[in-house]
């Protein structure tokens, strides 16, 4: 047996496959692993060159441990997510160097397929399923190479040959992926998608929104069954906050009165909704590791695994940390014929002692000079817009009486300094009112008709109770920078240019460019398409596909079609596989005498069935008698190869043909 | 042993001896290897990473590679499928040679790309590679036989392109005799004997025409002729001596089993081969008489040797 030598056929393909898998994971490594796995390519090379010999156990030892030392570095750990798919990379680029035998390639290529898959337990955007199918080509390019002949080198022919099958496969992976059964997971794993996600906290203190808003972070994707609303009206509620301890807000840590998604509840009961302004809506939800869901007011009907909360927000049992659908119907006018209790009403009258005792002077002048609670309202609004207040995305640090600093120091804030104050100058006077955080707004994707919300469309605003109304939105930022309520942030803060002013790789922040803004809107939503119909295609999808596809078909007439489909393919298949082949019986030597004569019949020779290669010499010398010696010469060769015993004269009888041919095609 | 025997009496009738094999699909089988066993296990492992992780990219890939397998199963059939396997010019060998098998090899689909198809008999194994030719001769080299008519058994042709992971293999038989001449054995049986017989049968041509070149001498017999006698000799040695001659023009001879006096038959055979070759090489006219009396007329040149052979051969 020759010893097996590991062609560079194969061997490239395996290095730059394993290379393109490490990028995808590249964010996510370390450098000092990163340069691990490169520095295993190295010495790979090296060993392909004969530079350096395999190495011994004793090294590959300490490699091992050298990888290990690096993950526990890393992750503290080696078990879980994070730390098994970075194994599972060391291992492969380690298992390249001692590749020795056909059998490590494939142990090594098998590998591959598996970091491949532990990939997407990180990332399932567009971009990486796209570094993932060319790793899959090269790969099985690897798998063709390791199996070609040994004697040409054709690292070309392997690739295309391995596009080719990946390409034919692909129908029938989509048929799998689409019909296969989603099945629940069989044992519980929970996976952490949300490193480093932006987001809001459970408390906002001023500059938090602020910050939110440099993100251009994808928040979530709206699609509605209706038209669009204004975008004036799209407050997307997500946090009310009713406690306030001088500089924060933050949400009552009880809550009060749940309800799941369909049942009835006391408290909703007084809610009067006009059912003609009813509009259904579905909503992606990036994960951000927080129970709260977006909604607009007022929620009313919803899957079962939502929960309703008393503040008419809307919540999940478990932190989303996966890519989050959920639908819901909501009223955008409706008013509250119930009442307060006294305990609610202390609560959202609360304000914490010895603090901005200034503003509290200012609201009880203000409230007294005010003929109702509407007029108050009215006045301080007008307070914000007369008084010099500016809206600006870099507010100057406030300190421990932040209302006070801003009411009358500073005078420049961002929507949550407005909506703080407001709120506080409401409570000074014993009128109820909140803080609701969420985002305000959204762009609309003119090629998918549905609304993305980003990180940068962070809002804060109010609410305030009024009597026979209920709960009342009030948008104090409306007030001073009406743009920002109609147009967005972007054109609200146009003057400051402090637009995503640190995000330079955000197609985001180039708005302005037109062909920038059209790419980016078919990129956002090309990667929508995405995510509702891969990412996110689940038990519920799979059922929806095919109640649109097989309306108004029994379930018999769908066994049926399926059993039709089934036996055409197989039909197809295996006509390719009987398909009758009609034996090619003669040699090539014989062939090309065939050929020969064919050629000559052309030229009026005719051959007959019983004519030996003699006798149609003898019919060749009757009309060409110049051509005596060169037929006589081919008679000979050709009846000595064929009957007699010489033998490798095919390429001299060729020849003769050849010559033959010629002479007789140019008399004629 | 029974297994062996049934799956024999199968192949016979699946794939029945024939003069020439076109691959298809009752010809061809198709399995996986135990790569491919174990890449079958990678994807079972890959679904239940895919349904616990409730990852759709995951499925998508499972899927995809479970794709190509399958793919994988056609492409591996398709390079086997439509190749032409018909026996070469075989040329007789020796009993002590080994054998080379010539196959000609041609493709039915001019397009396919026929690549790392391994031919197998026994120890032997060629590869073979149909890329851009249309038709490829390729030799096994058999290890040597019995005299007699050699029938090989069937030869194995397999493939693994282009994944290594599925196997496609076929047992073919071909209607192939290879003549296999007994073992020449070198004697010196026939260097005396021959010129005794051309003595003795025609004497009196060898004493006109031939004689032109002195051979030896040997005691005198009564009946020898007076003018072969070697006078010289017998001045010296009182004792008479007759001159033999021997002609290398065209004396005819037979090459006659008696005169081997040898039991074995395969050695006598031997022998006798030892002595066509010899004698063709010099380009004497000969006969052969086989042990069953069977005569070949004389005759000189390869064709005749090649008769002579064959007929040794076949007895």
């Amino acid at each position: 047996m020759i010893s097996f030598q590991i062609r560079r056929n194969g061997l490239f393909w395996i290095i730059l496959a394993q290379l393109i898998i490490l990028l995808t994971h590249f964010s996510r490594l370390p450098f000092s692993l990163i340069f691990f796995c490169l520095f295993c390519v190295g010495v790979r090379t090296a060993i392909y060159y004969d530079k350096i010999d395999y190495p011994k156990t004793l090294i590959k030892f300490l490699c091992i441990t050298l990888g290990l030392i690096l993950t526990i570095q890393e992750y503290h750990s080696i078990i879980g997510v994070e730390p098994g798919g970075t194994l599972l990379i060391i291992s492969n680029f380690l298992k390249l160097i001692e590749m020795k035998q056909k059998r490590d390639i494939y142990i090594t290529i098998i590998l591959g397929y598996f970091t491949i898959l532990s990939g997407f337990l990180f990332s399932q955007t567009i971009s990486t399923a796209l570094l993932m199918i060319i790793a899959t080509v090269i790969m099985t390019a690897a798998l063709i190479g390791v199996n070609q002949s040994n004697s040409r080198f054709q690292p070309f022919f392997a690739i295309r040959y391995a596009g080719i099958i990946v390409l034919q496969s692909a129908p029938l992976m989509l048929l799998l992926f689409i019909f296969f059964p989603r099945i629940p997971p069989l044992w519980n794993i929970s996976l952490d998608e949300t490193r480093a996600q932006t987001g809001f906290s459970d408390s906002i203190s001023p500059g938090d929104v602020s910050n939110l808003s440099q993100s251009s972070a994808l928040a979530f994707r709206v699609k509605f069954d209706s038209p669009i609303p204004d975008q004036s009206k799209l407050y997307w509620r997500g946090l009310v906050l009713s406690s306030f301890d001088g500089r924060s807000w933050r949400r009552l840590s009880y809550s009060i009165d749940k309800r799941r998604g369909n049942e009835p509840s006391q408290y909703w009961e007084n809610q009067i909704l006009q059912s003609d302004s009813e509009i259904n809506y579905t909503v992606t939800l990036q994960p951000m590791n927080k129970k709260w869901l977006f909604t607009l007011m007022m929620p009313s009907i919803t899957q079962n695994n939502l929960i309703f909360r008393s503040d008419f927000t809307t919540i999940t049992e478990q932190p989303i940390r996966k890519l989050f659908q959920y639908q819901l119907t909501s009223n955008l006018n409706f008013y509250s014929s119930g009442q307060l209790t006294s305990q609610q009403a202390e609560i959202e009258t609360r304000l914490p002692q010895w603090s901005n005792q200034k503003s509290i002077e200012f609201a009880r002048q203000l409230y007294q000079k005010s003929n109702n609670t509407a007029d108050y309202i009215d006045k301080i609004l007008n307070h914000f817009t007369t008084e010099q207040f500016y809206y600006t995305l870099k507010p100057p640090f406030l300190g421990k009486n932040s209302v006070d600093d801003f009411l009358f120091t500073s005078k420049k804030g961002f929507c949550e300094h407005y909506a703080s104050s407001f709120a506080f100058l409401m409570r000074a006077v014993n009128i109820p009112a909140r803080v609701v955080v969420g985002y305000q707004g959204g762009e609309i994707n003119p090629l998918g008709d549905y609304v993305v919300v980003h990180q940068y469309d962070a809002h804060a605003w109010n609410e305030v109770w009024i009597e026979n109304r209920g709960w009342v939105r009030f948008d104090p930022t409306a007030a001073i920078s009406p743009t920002r309520i109609e147009k967005g942030i972007e054109q609200a803060v146009s003057n400051e240019d402090s637009f995503l002013e640190n995000d330079y790789l955000s197609l985001s922040r180039y708005k302005s460019n037109n062909l920038i803004n059209s790419i980016r809107l078919y990129l956002d939503s090309a990667n929508y398409l995405w995510n509702q119909w891969v990412v996110n295609y689940n038990t519920q999808k799979q059922l929806d596909f095919f109640k649109n596809w097989f309306k108004g078909f029994t379930r018999e007439t769908i066994i049926l079609l399926l059993g039709i489909f089934i036996s055409c393919t197989t039909l197809l298949l295996s006509y390719f596989f009987i398909l009758k082949l009609k034996p090619k019986s003669v040699d090539p030597l014989t062939r090309d005498y065939l050929h020969f004569c064919k050629q000559l019949n052309k030229k009026g020779l005719h051959r007959l069935e019983i004519d030996t290669p003699q006798t149609f010499a003898n019919k060749i010398i009757l009309k060409h008698p110049e051509l005596t010696d060169r037929i006589n010469y081919l008679t000979y060769l050709y009846n000595e190869t064929q009957y007699g015993n010489k033998k490798n004269n095919d390429d001299k009888i060729k020849q003769a043909m050849k010559r033959i041919i010629k002479k007789i095609h140019k008399q004629s | 042993m029974i297994f062996t025997n049934f799956l024999n009496s199968w192949l016979n009738k699946r794939i029945p001896i024939a003069r020439q094999v076109t691959l298809d699909y009752k010809k061809i089988f198709v399995f996986p290897t135990k790569y491919g066993f174990l890449y079958s296990l990678m994807l079972a492992l890959m679904l239940i990473g895919s349904i616990n992780y409730a990852k759709s990219l995951g499925y998508a890939l499972t899927f995809w590679l479970a794709s190509i397998i399958l793919l994988g199963i056609i492409h591996t059939y398709k390079n086997l499928l439509g190749l032409t396997i018909q026996p070469g010019k075989q040329m007789a060998v020796f009993a002590d040679q080994e054998i080379t098998l010539n196959l000609n090899i041609i493709k039915h689909f001019e397009n396919n790309r026929h690549d790392s198809i391994i031919f197998k008999y026994g120890q032997s194994a060629r590869q073979l590679s149909l890329i851009n030719q249309t038709s490829q001769q390729i030799q096994l080299r058999l290890p040597a036989q019995k005299r007699g008519r050699f029938q090989p058994e069937r030869i194995l042709i397999e493939t693994y392109y282009p994944l290594g992971l599925i196997r496609a293999w076929s047992w073919i038989k071909l209607d192939i005799q290879i003549l296999i001449y007994p073992a020449p054995l070198k004697n010196d049986v026939l260097k005396y004997e021959i010129v005794q017989q051309n003595n003795e049968t025609s004497r009196g041509q060898l004493m006109t025409k031939g004689g032109d070149e002195y051979y030896g001498i040997r005691d005198y017999q009564n009946g020898d002729n007076l003018r072969h006698v070697a006078w010289k000799n017998y001045a010296k040695s009182q004792k008479l001596s007759t001159k033999l001659f021997v002609n290398h023009a065209s004396p005819s001879r037979d090459i006659h089993w008696q005169n081997f006096h040898d039991n074995n038959i395969e050695s006598l055979l031997s022998k006798m081969t030892y002595w066509v070759i010899e004698l063709s090489k010099q380009g004497k006219e000969f006969s052969l008489t086989l042990p069953d009396n069977s005569h070949l007329k004389q005759g000189s040149g390869t064709s005749h040797e090649t008769s002579c052979l064959e007929a040794l051969a076949n007895y």
